[in-house]
C-alpha cells in the first residue's frame, strides 16, 4: 500500500526525518509512536505532501508520489486527519463535508465507497447539525468531523495523525470504535498515536521513532506484549498509560 | 414572532431596500452636477477594477498590486484597436480581457507560489514593469503622449457620450459583476475558496487543487481589470502611461482594503471613498494628500472590517434588535 524508503525531510533546509523506511501492507494497521519531537507529525506532512521530501523515496502500491501536491496524494487514496483538526472553522458542518466529497467523486473505482449517508451513520451526532459552523462543536465533535471529512474522500489509506489528543476517554473510545469498524473493513491505516495503549488497540505492528530515525520495529506479537508497551511508554513517553 | 414570519418579514424588508436603492441609483444623476456624475462614473470604474483585488484579498489571501496593470493593458487593448485597427469595440474589449488572462496565466503560475510580504512585492513588480512597458512600447501604447480619439461605446444607435450616459453603462456592468463575484462566493468553488483561506493544509489534503485554484482566481481578476480599463478608455477617450502608474494599483488595493476585504458589496463603498475623497479634498488646496492619508488612517482604525463590515454588522444588529452578537461579514 504505503512505503517510505531513506525518506528524509524536514522544514527549510533543516531536516527533521532522517532515511526512514516505513512499510503499511494492504488493509494493515500500523503505528508510529515516539516522544515529542521525534519527528512523527513531520512525518504525516510529508506523506501526505504538505511537505517536501529531501531525500528518499515514497510509494503508493509500487508508484512513486514523492513529487506529487497532496490533492495528487488525495486523488490517488491517501486521506489524512491532521493533528489539530483543522477544519474549515466558518463554514458548516455540511459543506465542510461536501468539500470532501466533491473530491472523493472523483475517485470513480475506489475500494471503499463511503458515501454520505454512510459516514453520517458513522457519526450519529452530526444529524440535524448539518447547518451549523463546525467551530461550535466540542473537541471529540471537530476529531470526528475530520475523520467523515478523510473518509468521504474514500481512501485506501487513512493517516490519523494524534486522534486521541486532548480528548475525554469516552470521546477517545469512540474514536476508538470508529478505528476498529475501518479495520474491520479492510482499510489500511496509518495510526500516530502518543497514548500507547490505544495505539497498541488499534494498530497491528508499530515502528517506534526517535529524533527523527526508525529506532525500533514491533511485530504483531511483541507489540501486543503488556511488558513491551510498559518500556515503551517508560522509555519514550515518560508515562505508563 | 415565528422564526419563519421573522424570516418572511427580513426578506420583505431587503427587497424593499433593494427596490429603493435601485430607484435612487436610477434617479441619481437627473440631481447631480456633470462633475458629480463624473465622480461616480470612475466609482463605477474602479469598483469593477477593485471587485478583482478584493475576492483575491479576501477569499484567496492574495495582495495583488498588479491590477493597474492589467487595468492598462484592457485599455490599451481597446485604444489601439479601435483606433490603429479599426476593430469594432466588443472585439478590442475582449481582446483587452483575454491578453491580461493569458499574461496573469504566465506570471500567475510562478509568482502565486509565493506569499505573505514576497508575493505582495512580487505583484508590485508586476505592476513596476507594466508600467514601465506602457511607457517603452510606444509603437502601441504611445509611450508619454497617449492614444487619444477612442471612439464611445455605442449600444443600438445610442452612443454613451456624456457622463450622465456612461453612467447607466458602467453601473449595470459592476452591478452585474458584484453580482457574478457574489454566485461565484456561494458556488462549490467558492466554499473551497472559503476552505483554502481558513486551513490551507486541510484544504490542501482534503483534495484541492490549491495551486490551479488560486491562479484561477488571479486570471479571473486580470480579465475583470482589463474589462474596467477598456470602460475607462472608452469614457476618457484619451489614455496615456499616467493613468497606469503605481498609484493607480495603491488605488485598487485601498479600495479593497476600505471597502472591506470580506464584502463584495462594500468595494462600491472602497471605489467612492477613492475617487470622490481626493477629489473633493483636493479643493482644500495643497494639503489634500496629507488630509486624505488622514481620512485613510481613521477609516482603517475605526473600521478594521472595511466599509463593508461595518454596515453587516449594522444590518446584523438592526435585524436583531442588537440581541444577537455581529455576524462576520461574509460578502
Amino acid at each position: 500500500m504505503l512505503a517510505t524508503r531513506r525518506l528524509t525531510a524536514g522544514y527549510g533546509t533543516v531536516p527533521v526525518l532522517f532515511d526512514v523506511d516505513l512499510d503499511v501492507g494492504d488493509g494493515e494497521s500500523v503505528a508510529i509512536v515516539g516522544a515529542n519531537g521525534a519527528g512523527k507529525s513531520t512525518l504525516v506532512r510529508t506523506i501526505c505532501g504538505l511537505l517536501r521530501v529531501m531525500g528518499g523515496e515514497i510509494t503508493k502500491d509500487g508508484r512513486a508520489i514523492q513529487s506529487e501536491p497532496p490533492y495528487r496524494r488525495a486523488e490517488l487514496g491517501i486521506a489524512v486527519v491532521l493533528e489539530g483538526r483543522h477544519l474549515f472553522d466558518e463554514l458548516s458542518l455540511e459543506s465542510n463535508l461536501r468539500i470532501a466529497e466533491a473530491q472523493g467523486r472523483k475517485r470513480r473505482e475506489a475500494r471503499f465507497d463511503f458515501r454520505f449517508d454512510e459516514v453520517l451513520e458513522l457519526f450519529p451526532f452530526m444529524k440535524g447539525r448539518m447547518s451549523a459552523p463546525v467551530g461550535v462543536f466540542s473537541g471529540g465533535e471537530q476529531q470526528m468531523v475530520a475523520v467523515a471529512r478523510a473518509l468521504l474522500l474514500k481512501p485506501e489509506l487513512l493517516i490519523l495523525d494524534e486522534p486521541s489528543t486532548g480528548l475525554a476517554p469516552k470521546v477517545v473510545r469512540e474514536i476508538v470504535g470508529v478505528i476498529q469498524a475501518l479495520r474491520k473493513k479492510g482499510m489500511s491505516l496509518l495510526l500516530i498515536e502518543q497514548h500507547i495503549a490505544v495505539a497498541a488497540e488499534c494498530s497491528d505492528r508499530a515502528y517506534v521513532l526517535s529524533l527523527g530515525k526508525v529506532v525500533q520495529q514491533l511485530d504483531q506479537h511483541s507489540w501486543h506484549l503488556p511488558s513491551t508497551t510498559d518500556a515503551l511508554a517508560r522509555a519514550y513517553l515518560g508515562n505508563r498509560t | 414572532m415565528t422564526a419563519l414570519a421573522r424570516s418572511a418579514t427580513a426578506h420583505l424588508w431587503t427587497g424593499m431596500l433593494m427596490v429603493a436603492v435601485l430607484l435612487v441609483w436610477v434617479a441619481l444623476p437627473w440631481f447631480l452636477s456633470r462633475s458629480a456624475i463624473d465622480i461616480l462614473v470612475f466609482t463605477g470604474i474602479y469598483t469593477i477594477a477593485g471587485l478583482g483585488v478584493s475576492f483575491l484579498l479576501g477569499q484567496c489571501g492574495i495582495v495583488s498590486l498588479a491590477q493597474s496593470g492589467f487595468y492598462g493593458i484592457g485599455a490599451y487593448a481597446t485604444a489601439y484597436g479601435t483606433t490603429v485597427l479599426g476593430l469594432p469595440i466588443p472585439v478590442c474589449i475582449v481582446l483587452g480581457m483575454l491578453v491580461s488572462a493569458v499574461i496573469a496565466a504566465a506570471v500567475g503560475v510562478p509568482v502565486l507560489r509565493l506569499s505573505g510580504h514576497f508575493l505582495a512585492l512580487a505583484t508590485l513588480a508586476l505592476a513596476i514593469i507594466a508600467h514601465v512597458l506602457f511607457l517603452e512600447l510606444e509603437w502601441i501604447t504611445g509611450g508619454t503622449l497617449g492614444i487619444g480619439g477612442i471612439p464611445r461605446i455605442s449600444l443600438f444607435g445610442f452612443t454613451f457620450a456624456t457622463p450622465f450616459r456612461f453612467y447607466y453603462l458602467v453601473w449595470p456592468s459592476a452591478f452585474a459583476l458584484l453580482l457574478a463575484y457574489s454566485l461565484l462566493l456561494r458556488s462549490r468553488t467558492g466554499i473551497a475558496l472559503r476552505a483554502m483561506r481558513d486551513a490551507p493544509a486541510a484544504a490542501a489534503v482534503a483534495g484541492i487543487p490549491i495551486a490551479s485554484l488560486k491562479v484561477r482566481i488571479f486570471v479571473l481578476s486580470a480579465a475583470v481589470g482589463a474589462f474596467a480599463g477598456s470602460l475607462f478608455a472608452h469614457y476618457v477617450s484619451f489614455i496615456s502611461v499616467d493613468s497606469f502608474a503605481i498609484d493607480r494599483a495603491i488605488g485598487f488595493l485601498l479600495i479593497a482594503v476600505l471597502g472591506g476585504v470580506r464584502s463584495i458589496p462594500g468595494t462600491i463603498a472602497g471605489a467612492l471613498f477613492v475617487t470622490a475623497a481626493p477629489n473633493y479634498l483636493s479643493r482644500l488646496g495643497d494639503i489634500h494628500p496629507l488630509l486624505f492619508a488622514l481620512a485613510l488612517i481613521v477609516a482603517v482604525i475605526f473600521l478594521p472590517g472595511g466599509f463593508g463590515g461595518f454596515m453587516a454588522n449594522l444590518g446584523a444588529k438592526l435585524s436583531s434588535g442588537g440581541r444577537r452578537p455581529s455576524a462576520p461579514a461574509g460578502g
